[in-house]
């Protein structure tokens, strides 16, 4: 059932904002779309707090930091992949 | 030292394009697989260990993925980039591997993922107190698990873009998917992560 407009946000209900918040922080780069987020955010504190905690959710993934291959890891690798190309050199 | 001596110093060579080690392998030349392996070997460890959670199934997956990359480089078309061929491999090759784990045994998700309980890949930051640091430590910890949990497609997408920083067109290359789809996944991968994450967001 579509819903009108309500009177404070851009939306009646907060489904189309949580569309739009999808889309905002899936990379969307428009001026509009980031207007009509930030302009809903500011008058309904379940998308704020829905926007906020994704914003952190995806700084927070952006900070992890490449991990150290163990030693052994890479000496099993290394020996696997020399095992092939030797298997496979004298096919 | 003779200037032209410090010349050739200064300049060094230019690495050698992915496409052209690929092309030289599908020629015989051993040596050039090898440097792509020490290219990427890092990268896919990333996505294998994210993916699998734990080191012994992730050095599994890492080197069942170079190895069925030897096997068909020749079959490699340069219809895409080198690294989302690879990716991609990696991608399928854990994926499978958790689907057979998971039907083999029941892993407790509580399990450490190392003795001491410890993200093996934790680097301190010195800009942070032994509180913050402690906080920090708890929510990687806490990531990580909530990664492993999330459905496969979602974790697939989660690790690719959020976590290893492929765009999306990447991703949509690597898991041949259309773009929407990725973003849709990404955006369903993430709402079940910030439910599980709720204490630290």
């Amino acid at each position: 059932m579509k819903k009108s407009k309500k009177q404070t946000g851009e939306c009646r209900d907060c489904g189309e904002a949580k569309d739009l918040i999808a889309r905002y922080l899936s990379g969307d780069e428009d001026e509009e779309l980031a207007r009509k987020v930030l302009l809903h955010a500011q008058s309904c504190a379940e998308c704020a707090s829905l926007l906020r905690s994704l914003k952190r959710l995806v700084h927070y993934c952006s900070l992890e930091p490449t991990c150290d291959m163990p030693v052994a890891v890479r000496k099993e690798l290394w020996i696997s992949i020399r095992r092939e190309i030797h298997t496979r050199s004298r096919e | 030292m003779p200037e032209s001596k410090q010349l050739a110093v200064a300049a060094p060579a230019l690495p050698v394009p992915d496409d052209e080690l690929v092309r030289r392998v599908q020629a015989g030349n051993t040596e050039a697989f090898e440097e792509l392996v020490r290219r990427y070997e890092r990268k896919v460890y990333n996505i294998t260990y994210r993916l699998m959670g734990n080191e012994q199934d992730a050095s599994e997956a890492l080197q069942d993925a170079f190895l069925r990359a030897y096997r068909f480089i020749n079959k490699f078309q340069f219809k895409s980039s080198f690294f989302t061929w690879l990716y991609r491999i990696a991608t399928n090759v854990s994926l499978s591997k958790l689907r057979k784990r998971d039907r083999v045994t029941t892993v407790s998700l509580d399990q450490p993922v190392n003795a001491a309980g410890d993200l093996p890949f934790e680097i301190p930051d010195i800009k942070y107190g032994p509180e913050k640091l402690m906080k920090q430590r708890e929510l990687r910890a806490a990531l990580q698990k909530a990664v492993e949990e999330l459905p496969e497609d979602y974790r697939s997408v989660v690790v690719l873009r959020d976590l290893e920083g492929l765009s999306n067109e990447e991703v949509s290359k690597v898991l041949h998917l259309s773009v929407a789809a990725v973003k849709s996944r990404l955006h369903r991968g993430r709402l079940v992560l910030r439910e599980k994450l709720a204490g630290y967001l």
